[in-house]
């Protein structure tokens, strides 16, 4: 992801405005974005776990070895570019692109890519992580912030403290977790090998349907998201594993003394 | 991870790793920061083999730290690996015995230990 990109989508998200309602993850998602000659919106079906599931495994983590020469390689842009394609269901902005054949392939490639990073864009809460003291109890609770929706106006609305709470994981999901992070794939040779890692993300998204007990702050069909199954039916792909990435990731730095 | 020599090759580099880590870590603490990644290349042994093996290593060292706790079941793949790692840490174990004072590992014939100094034998 170039660093370009990356600071267009969140200028977006530090123009955002608080909003205390529900995030209604069955209603159509659309990110607004400015240059300094015009604005444009990209609108997007709903993103389903597929969807999720295809961009993260699409991830390439990979090292490559060969004697004492190493190289990494992250690249997330490819698979990016694929879910804002696949997703993608209009545009405004851009004045008639009714005559072009592949109207989506025509589109800007750094304003796609600005796009998907704004799709992506859900993280642990900064409130949450400032917070002084933690409280004892038997489900582990997870705040995450999250850019959704933009309106005609170009404002981007940002979701603060969306409560995922867990049951807390037993020795198998931990187990399972770090297990399969740390199943990585090794083509080649041991002189000049390829190490490929497993996307986190998608193992996260399949251990948060197994550990997930409440949500706080969703909506489906304007009801507030409550029953477990519905949960794991409807809740976005990237929220999913945002938060069981939150949840295995809780490194207190201890201090004796 | 199912290649059992490259897991071996890796567990010794890995071990040696340890070993030379603390002393590494002196220099570098004393090394301006624009420095330190060109003197941690020089002086940490160079890894041989991909950088899957000691990601997996990782994982068997926390298994290992597990399982003093608890039992867990163990796929035939994790049995093997940790047998291998096991071999390794005492072939190690062997090349760099303890300092009877402070419980450092030292070269085998070494006549003062590196860490606290004191006598060996």
């Amino acid at each position: 992801m170039s660093k370009s990109n990356s600071t267009a989508a969140r200028n977006d998200i530090s123009e955002a405005n608080p909003v205390p309602v529900l995030l209604p993850l069955d209603a159509p998602r659309s990110v607004a974005f400015k240059t300094k000659k015009a604005a444009f919106i990209y609108h997007f079906r709903r993103i389903s776990l597929e969807d999720w599931q295809k961009f993260f495994t699409g991830i390439v983590h990979q090292t490559l070895q060969s004697k004492a020469a190493r190289e990494e390689v992250f690249e997330t842009e490819s698979s990016l570019l694929e879910l804002v394609e696949n997703t993608l269901t209009s545009v405004s902005g851009y004045g008639d692109l009714s005559k072009l054949k592949n109207w989506r392939q025509c589109l800007p490639i750094q304003h796609r890519v600005a796009a998907g990073v704004a799709l992506r864009s859900v993280g642990e809460s900064k409130a949450a992580a400032n917070a002084e003291l933690p409280i004892l109890c038997d489900l582990v609770e997870v705040s995450l912030d999250a850019n959704w929706g933009a309106d005609s106006t170009c404002k981007t609305t940002l979701y603060s403290g969306l409560i995922h709470r867990f049951r807390q994981p037993g020795i198998a999901e931990l187990k399972r977790f770090n297990f399969e992070s740390a199943r990585v794939r090794v083509t080649g040779t041991a002189d000049a090998g390829i190490t490929t890692y497993p996307a986190r993300q998608a193992i996260a998204m399949k251990i948060y349907d197994d550990l997930i007990e409440s949500v706080d702050g969703y909506s489906v069909g304007g009801a507030p998201l409550t029953c477990v199954d519905a949960i794991k039916r409807e809740m976005d792909g990237a929220h999913k594993a945002a938060a069981a990435l939150a949840l295995f990731n809780q490194d207190d730095e201890i201090t004796i003394g | 991870m199912r290649d059992m020599a490259m897991l071996k090759r890796a567990a010794a580099e890995f071990f040696i790793e340890g070993f030379v880590a603390p002393e590494a870590g002196r220099i570098l603490a004393s090394t301006p920061p624009d420095l330190q990644a060109k003197a941690l290349e020089s002086l940490m042994p160079p890894r041989t083999v991909p950088d899957g093996a000691f990601q997996w290593i990782d994982y068997l060292i926390w298994l290992e730290r597990v399982l003093e706790l608890v039992d867990v079941p163990l796929s035939g793949m994790e049995v093997e690996a940790l047998m291998v790692l096991k071999r390794e840490r005492i072939r190690f174990q062997n090349g760099h015995p303890s300092c009877p004072h402070c419980g450092m590992p030292n070269e085998q014939y070494a006549l003062r230990c590196r860490e606290c100094m004191k006598d060996i034998n």
